[in-house]
């Protein structure tokens, strides 16, 4: 399979602490990589780099080939990579309809020049995909938390992306919510959407993925399937100093 | 549109169109002149709304836009059509509303209300170096091309426009992207909103607008001077936009009406005048948050709770 996002060598520093330090790690079209590590790992700056929020000091990024590091967040989305946020950040003085329509991709399309990898367009299409399209007429604020973390997936797909960052989308939600955003995850993947998604909820994430990405202090320590990353000493040293932590995070 | 927006677009409309009669019961000139006053500042207050209230970002600096208006008539006035004087003023207004914007709205909170803070000032201080051309602190003389009467009735056209131009937009996609942007600018990058290019037009928007009044404003006034510029210009919008309900169009222009009105009753105490606005602003802070507009929500249900015979 062909990389469609290849991240080289980035750093990115915020004075004099070294949040992310040569990272490098590339992602197929269609593949789905979950990228974990303790608090302050460097996760988040990841995502604000590879989607424009954060400018990275050196290394590139590239989408299908295409540089994207130092575009503004909203030329980075229209290249086709959208991303939600761990907090939920809704337009409140919208409905969750006018959320999904504002957010309706370019004529120009994504950097694939594809319709999006999952094939979802539309704000009908894509509400009835996360379940909310009986609610689309809600002002967004009303919605439960469980709701406003598939509004965010929504508001992301709108944009019709080639690639979707999830950062921590089962954060704060109950076994309910977080069984319905996995079959939303597994529906988006199945429709061969590619997708990196930020999570700590491991037991929920190894049902869903074969590869796994891990930061510590802004390295990348490992990477591969989820039994190679738990066998790395670097990742058991990371997660709790020895043995059977990262059950812990499960 | 949801019914009660509709019911207080119809109230408006009414308002609009009494404003319009009054002049069949009503001739003193004074009364016609506050008026005239009055819906200039509504015109001024609801054209900061598009970028203050809509997007969030206070602009302190929205009465550049309005004294540029001002001084094209004082310029341009003896020289030019009146027909041709309006648009050569929004062009103005625009014009300053790109040296202003495009350095400014990449700031974000307060950093973009310092920075428009200043530029009103840099311009007062420039009308009173270059007193050569801009008459200093005396100013230019300005003929008006109408009389008194149809300076208000103009002011009150102007008025429309402007709001009917405004709330086009505000229920437009444009309107929706314009309050995403203010809920969470972030986010709205996220969904693909060029922020900056929206934040752009919201204030070249609002500039056209405020430097159309700004011609008005100087013919009503038959004189432009530096105080254009001044900040009591500048804190007088802002206030008239809380009192009246930032975000609404309307409640910024009914705050002007309710502010000028005050401020002629006030005429006696004119040096407290903006004491007494910042007065208002706090009172209507503390016990109507979104200002008079939002009267138009809760005395339905006063007056349903008093019918019932029942007030709690």
């Amino acid at each position: 399979m062909s990389a469609l996002l290849a991240v080289e060598r980035v750093t990115k520093r915020f004075r004099g602490l070294t949040a992310l330090s040569a990272v490098s790690f590339e992602v197929a079209r269609g593949e789905m990589a979950v990228v974990i590590g303790p608090n302050g790992a460097g996760k988040t700056t990841l995502f604000n780099v590879i989607t424009g929020f954060a400018r990275p000091e050196e290394g590139r990024v590239t989408l299908a080939g295409e540089p994207v590091a130092g575009l503004a967040p909203h030329a980075v989305v229209r290249r086709g990579l959208a991303r939600t946020f761990q907090i939920p950040r809704p337009f409140k003085s919208l409905t969750v309809g006018e959320t999904v329509a504002l957010a309706r991709p370019s004529s120009a399309g994504n950097v694939l020049g594809t319709q999006g990898a999952a094939g979802v367009t539309s704000a009908e299409r894509v509400l009835r995909l996360v379940q909310l399209w009986e609610r689309r007429d809600e002002p967004s604020g009303t919605l439960s938390q469980g709701d406003l973390k598939l509004l965010e997936v929504a508001r992301a797909l709108a944009t019709n992306p080639a690639l979707l960052l999830l950062d921590e989308p089962y954060a704060g939600l109950g076994p309910g919510e977080m069984a319905r955003l996995t079959r939303v995850v597994m529906d988006l993947h199945a429709a061969g959407l590619t997708l990196v998604i930020i999570e700590h909820k491991l037991r929920e994430l190894m049902k869903l993925t074969r590869r796994v990405i891990v930061l510590h202090y802004g390295e990348k320590i490992a990477d591969g399937t989820p039994a190679e990353v738990s066998r790395e000493p670097r990742v058991l040293e990371a997660y709790m100093g020895g043995r059977g932590g990262m059950a812990e995070h499960a | 549109m949801t019914r009660g927006l509709a019911l207080r677009y119809a109230g408006a409309a009414a308002a609009l169109g009494a404003l319009a009669l009054l002049p069949l019961w009503v001739s003193n000139p004074y009364v016609l002149s506050v008026l005239t006053l009055a819906a200039l500042y509504a015109i001024f207050a609801s054209s900061w709304d598009i970028l203050s209230g809509y997007i969030g970002q206070i602009n302190f600096g929205h009465a550049v836009f309005f004294g540029v208006g001002a001084y094209a008539t004082g310029f341009l006035g003896p020289h030019l059509p009146p027909l041709l004087v309006f648009p050569a003023g929004a062009l103005a207004a625009v014009v300053f509303a790109f040296l202003v914007g495009l350095p400014c709205l990449k700031l974000r909170g307060p950093y973009l209300s310092l920075t428009t803070l200043v530029f009103p000032l840099i311009l007062e201080r420039l009308a009173f170096t270059f007193r050569d051309v801009t008459g200093g602190e005396y100013g230019l003389r300005v003929d008006p091309p109408l009389s008194g009467t149809g300076l208000y009735f103009a002011s009150l056209g102007l008025l429309a426009a402007t709001l009917a131009v405004l709330l086009a937009v505000s229920e437009s996609r444009l309107g929706r992207t314009f309050r995403a942007i203010g809920d969470d600018d972030l986010a709205a990058m996220a969904a693909g909103v060029n922020t900056t290019r929206h934040k752009l037009g919201a204030f070249v928007l609002g500039a056209a607008l405020a430097g159309l009044g700004g011609v008005l404003y100087a013919y009503h006034l038959r004189h432009v001077g530096p105080e254009v510029f001044g900040l009591f210009t500048s804190f007088s919008i802002v206030i008239m936009g809380i009192v009246g309900g930032m975000g609404t169009i309307l409640g910024p222009a009914i705050g002007a009406y309710f502010l000028t009105l005050l401020g002629e009753s006030l005429r006696e105490i004119e040096t407290y005048r903006l004491l007494v606005y910042s007065g208002v602003m706090i009172l209507c802070v503390l016990f109507l948050p979104r200002g008079l507009w939002s009267l138009g929500e809760s005395l339905p249900a006063l007056v349903r709770r008093l019918g019932r015979g029942a007030p709690r």
